[in-house]
């Protein structure tokens, strides 16, 4: 089935010829890329993918193990430098740029300088809002910044999504959930001192899936969770015990036991709606944040960042809001 | 360029075989809507966004003249209560703001119209779409069944506008700037249809954009090269590809605008971290641009209408060529000069310098069809009428535009009726006096009726007064500090404003002269030759109204379209043919003539 | 032409004949493709909204924009960004393929296209969409998450949402594209003298890749 295209198109088009009349400049339609050209096109593009992500992990590799935070731009270049290299191959080799006529290439060199001047100019604008000249400072009043804090009916949209979720853990139903989950870890970290591995890491992965934010959140717990629990961990103590573990089998029957013998309005005195909060959202990020820093706790990383619903303006403009600079 | 003289090729079998004009019914009146609703002949298609948008152009010159009509008296509230001078409104109104109301639906709905339905796709989809592949010598454009569709969804865009405007009408203005669009009337759908109906547009925009590009690029005849082509060519192709490159981007504005206002993503909403001037620049990057899409084809029938009744070679055809593309170069770093008022300092002083370098190539345009002008053979007729009247009022939109363009002036004269003014005369009084000598210029070729040249004339002349009578009074009111969008005035802008709305009232009885002009050629008009200015152009080559496939054979090109001082025009007697050939001594050569041109 | 010749035991593609105002089919080939990558800048350009959104915020932002990209999963990008590039690869084998006339190749290069296609969309909606709305990591004035750092992350969501929906609209589509395409080649339309079409649904597949390209970095990697 062998295709020769200049036997079936004597003419093919050509800009100062319309007709192919003189054949001079005569390109080939239809080009045939290889199987190996293509293999050899997806291995590198699926070598850049890897190597993209290992470049944004190293950083933050260096950055947790060395405490060295590199200029904010390395990240940035680097990122974009590998897609742009990616993005040439496959135009180039997939889309057969490289082997079609010129004038292909011309309009998406076009478009991607259009799609510059766009991004230019307008942070030229956006990233200049604020900029006062010394020679005027003393006639005008600096006005916005161009930076703006979420709000919602003049509470910022963050702050009242926290605070929401604050009465949620305040709720009766919530409480008993939470104090619940925390003896399920506390019980964890007894196996674990007490050299039950294999109970500690059945705890603490029903605490995992107590703490995460859709059992707390999205399906509202009911109230009962005590004696659910506890016949839970009675039934992964019979599992343990069937799989032959006997000693981990009692630590889990020890556990269940406490957590059904936990005396919730004793518990429920001591509860911390701001501690629970904070055990959450470290517990959250660190679920999460796969690659970035551990974040100590929700509170504190609100003050270093200076949120706080005071700092909204009445426009929703916030002139306090977190600085731009690099 | 290469040689010019070679045997033609012989038409494909299914290509031939159609020689009848293109206007034949093929049976009875259903079978002609069929036959019509589903072309895919570029004529055909030309014609009905002709008609569509002559109908659109009526609906937005409704709204326009209620409008003015609003504007002949001031709005007050007496001591009594009662409100005078409200000419739309409640009967027994006491809250002044119904009838207020209404005034911004309308002035939204008439600039939503013009520019959307009536200006951008003017004379591209229409004139364009019929003559573009006529003057390169193609039987039809690239993608004739993507030119159907273009134009189904030009009709789909205006039906929701229209849905929007049935619904209550919208009163954002039609630039949709945030914070307007996403508040006003915040429970309703109609804002939505507004801005899907602009988006919609869009598409059938970038669809006829691409399609000429391609045409132009792979389609033209033997002999066509590109500085063969004519003007309106270059003209067309300069504004298809600012088409194409410009619109996505009001795509996504208006689709961000859609989400902005169903699901509050805030991208344009300060109280959630967004920025509304980011809107602005989202907007004006398209629509800045697109004023050149609006005006750059009708300066290509200037050069056209201009050249074939002046019968002289056009001066200066490479630079008339290289300014279109120069200001479609230019359109995309402009933008922010509609943004003086709302952007940072830096960046408005860097706008403002840019914005001039736009002066140049409309400059060039303007010197070489003036120096075209000299020392020619005029003939006065309604095309060259309107030719003369796109001169004049262009001229003083360009140069009105310079104030605004300066960063100082502009922030006096910013949102006044002095922006109202200069935006109508290059708008209406470059796009449409354009759009209006093409139409007569090319209506014989297209219908193959001869229309009235006097009463034509007429209407010219009435138009032009009226329109100079409506316009040139509001840039003394904007001067004088009257601000665009009001439904009301102070006392001293009383007279200025019933002059304009006056004149707008003559403009309508001009434009109604040109409906029974062009009804009655339709009508009892006698048929028209086949080149009755004497063009030299590829559409003068073949019969009124075309036939089908455009062309018998495929034609080849052996000489430029304005040789009129060595080209005897197709089919005139050299008897008739007013200029004698001053460096021969003696008559043109015949058109088609075997020698190659050069 | 003698491929022209209409011979009923012939496939489509070898009675295909141009359409009749381009001079050969090479032509209009050449011409298609043209107009679909003049198409193309249009659809890089309408995500350049999408770009010039994220670049504006992100240099207003920075700390709410490294918040963002840190809850989003990396894996999950790069496995989509893996699944996409794959996808890409079969699809331009399906072309070869076609080009060579190996029809029973070039439709399980399609399927597989498709089958990536499908993998994105479900990675996407069942893995991140589902997950991230329900605990209330969503755009705007609809955002719910109570672990927010910085004020400006409900604005973050709303951008990928944005750049993250549109392009999944685009997937959604090229998937149509290329069913039509499969349907059409076992059907026998397309073949070594005739497959615009296949070439041109691999182009707008390798588009909606290359958004993916850039849009994975710019979401998921830089902070």
């Amino acid at each position: 089935m062998s295709h020769s295209p200049a036997a079936n198109s004597p003419e093919v088009f050509d800009e100062v010829d319309p007709h192919g009349q003189h054949h001079y400049g005569q390109h080939e339609s239809h080009v045939i890329v290889g199987p190996f050209m293509l293999r050899s096109v997806l291995a590198v593009l699926l070598l850049f993918t890897v190597l993209t992500v290992g470049f944004a992990q190293a950083e933050i590799a260096i950055q947790n193990w060395f405490g060295y935070e590199l200029p904010w731009w390395v990240n940035v270049v680097g990122a974009m430098s590998i897609a742009t290299i990616k993005s040439i191959l496959v135009m180039a080799i997939f889309m057969q740029l490289r082997y079609d006529n010129p004038i292909n290439t011309v309009a998406m060199l076009f478009c991607f300088f259009a799609l510059g001047l766009f991004l230019l100019f307008t942070g030229l604008d956006l990233f200049t809002r604020g900029t006062i000249y010394d020679f005027k400072a003393g006639q005008v009043v600096k006005g916005g910044t161009g930076q703006g804090v979420a709000t919602a009916n003049g509470v910022p949209i963050a702050d009242a999504a926290r605070d929401r979720f604050k009465q949620l853990i305040a709720t009766p139903e919530v409480k008993e959930h939470l104090i619940v989950t925390n003896a399920v870890r506390a019980a964890a970290e007894d196996a674990a001192v007490h050299g039950q591995p294999a109970a500690a890491a059945a705890l603490n992965a029903m605490a995992d899936r107590m703490m995460d934010l859709h059992a707390v959140k999205v399906h509202t717990p009911e109230a009962g969770q005590q004696n659910r629990t506890a016949a839970e961990i009675s039934r992964m103590a019979d599992a343990m015990r069937s799989a032959g573990n006997a000693a981990g089998a009692d630590t889990l029957a020890a556990a269940a036991k406490s957590i059904k013998g936990l005396n919730l309005a004793e518990a429920g005195a001591s509860y911390s709606v701001e501690a629970e909060f904070a055990r959450l959202a470290a517990f959250a990020h660190g679920g999460e944040h796969h690659h970035a820093p551990i974040v100590s706790t929700a509170n504190e990383s609100r003050a270093r960042s200076g949120l706080s619903g005071a700092l909204t303006t009445e426009s929703g403009r916030g002139t306090h809001a977190p600085a731009a600079g690099h | 360029m290469a040689a010019h003289t070679h045997a033609s090729h012989a038409d494909h079998a299914h290509g031939g075989g159609h020689h009848g004009s293109y206007l034949e019914r093929k049976g009875g009146l259903l079978t002609t809507i069929w036959d019509w609703a589903t072309t895919v002949d570029h004529k055909k298609i030309g014609v009905m966004y002709l008609f569509a948008i002559l109908f659109m152009f009526f609906l937005g010159g409704v709204a326009a003249l209620a409008v003015r009509l609003e504007l002949f008296e001031p709005v007050r509230v007496l001591a009594d209560g009662k409100i005078t001078g409200q000419f739309f409104g409640p009967a027994d109104a006491t809250n002044i703001n119904a009838g207020n109301n209404i005034y911004n639906r309308l002035f939204t709905l008439h600039g939503a119209i013009m520019v959307f339905m009536v200006i951008v796709p003017s004379v591209p989809a229409s004139l364009g779409n019929f003559f573009l592949p006529i003057m390169i010598g193609a039987k039809d454009v690239a993608f004739p069944r993507l030119n159907l569709l273009s134009w189904y969804v030009y009709v789909l865009g205006s039906i929701f506008a229209v849905c929007s405007i049935i619904l209550g009408g919208v009163d954002t203005g039609w630039t949709f700037y945030t914070p307007y669009s996403t508040t006003t009337d915040a429970d309703h759908i109609k804002v939505v249809f507004m801005v899907l109906s602009a988006f919609i547009l869009g598409f059938s925009s970038i669809l006829t954009g691409l399609n000429f590009v391609v045409t132009i690029h792979k389609l033209r005849a033997p002999g066509m090269g590109w500085f063969d082509m004519p003007l309106f060519c270059w003209a067309v192709y300069s504004s298809a590809i600012i088409q194409v490159l410009a619109t996505p981007v009001i795509g996504i504005t208006l689709l961000l605008l859609a989400f902005e206002r169903i699901f509050r993503i805030g991208i344009f909403d300060p109280a959630l971290g967004g920025d509304p001037v980011l809107y602005q620049h989202f907007f004006w990057f398209y629509s800045h641009p697109v004023v050149y899409v609006m005006i750059l084809p009708g300066m290509g029938i200037i050069s056209e209408v201009l050249a074939v009744h002046a019968h002289k070679q056009i001066f200066g055809y490479r630079a008339i060529a290289f300014s279109s593309l120069g200001i479609a170069a230019v359109s995309f770093i402009v933008w922010g000069h509609h943004m003086f008022t709302s952007m940072s300092e830096l960046a408005s002083a860097v706008f403002s310098a840019l914005t001039f370098l736009v002066a140049i190539p409309t400059a060039v345009k303007m010197f070489n069809w003036i120096v075209t002008l000299y020392k020619s053979s005029i003939s006065i007729n309604a095309p060259m009428l309107y030719v003369l009247a796109f001169l004049f009022l262009f001229a003083i939109g360009g140069l009105t535009g310079l104030p605004l363009g300066t960063l100082s002036t502009d922030l006096h004269l910013h949102d006044s009726y002095f922006v109202v003014a200069h935006f109508h005369y290059v708008m209406m009084g470059g796009t449409i006096m354009a759009l209006m000598a093409g139409m007569h210029h090319w209506w014989p070729k297209m219908f193959g009726k001869a229309y009235n040249e006097k009463a034509a004339m007429l209407g010219c002349v009435i138009v032009f007064i009226g329109f100079n009578i409506t316009f040139m009074t509001q840039f003394f009111l904007g001067t004088q500090g009257m601000p665009r969008r009001y439904a009301s005035y102070i006392d001293e802008f009383h007279t200025l404003h019933q002059w304009s709305t006056i004149g707008s009232g003559i403009i309508l009885i001009g434009f109604l002269i040109h409906l029974f002009v062009f009804l009655a050629s339709l009508a009892v008009g006698r048929k028209a030759e086949q080149n009755p200015w004497g063009g030299l152009t590829l559409e003068w080559t073949i019969p009124s109204p075309p036939i089908e496939h455009n062309f018998e054979h495929e034609p080849i090109v052996k000489h430029g379209p304005y040789d009129f001082d060595s080209v005897l025009p197709p089919t005139w007697d050299p008897a008739d043919y007013p200029v004698p050939n001053p460096s021969a001594g003696g008559r043109p050569a015949v058109a088609h003539s075997p020698e190659p041109k050069d | 032409m003698s491929t022209l010749s209409s011979s009923s035991g012939k496939s489509f593609w070898q009675r295909y004949v141009h359409a009749s105002h381009f001079r050969s089919a090479a032509e209009e080939f050449d011409a298609v493709k043209l107009g679909f990558w003049l198409f193309l800048t249009t659809e890089v350009l309408l995500f350049g909204g999408i770009f010039c959104a994220y670049f504006i915020f992100r240099t207003l932002y920075p700390d709410a924009w490294r918040e963002g990209s840190h809850l989003l999963d990396w894996r999950l990008g790069g496995l989509n960004t893996a699944v996409l590039l794959i996808s890409s690869y079969t699809m331009a084998m399906s072309i070869y393929c076609v080009q060579k006339g190996y029809f029973t190749r070039a439709k399980w290069n399609l399927f597989i296209t498709l089958l990536c296609g499908a993998a994105f969309i479900f990675i996407k909606i069942a893995y991140e969409y589902i997950p991230k709305w329900s605990v209330g990591k969503r755009p705007g004035a609809l955002f719910d998450y109570p672990f927010a750092e910085h004020a400006q992350l409900p604005l973050w969501w709303s951008v990928y949402y944005c750049g993250t929906s549109i392009h999944a609209a685009h997937v959604l589509i090229g998937m149509v594209l290329i069913a039509r395409v499969l349907y059409r080649t076992h059907k026998g339309y397309y073949g070594p003298t005739h497959y615009t079409m296949v070439e041109v649904t691999g182009l707008y597949w390798h588009l909606v890749d290359l958004i993916w390209i850039f849009l994975f970095p710019l979401l998921y990697l830089i902070h």
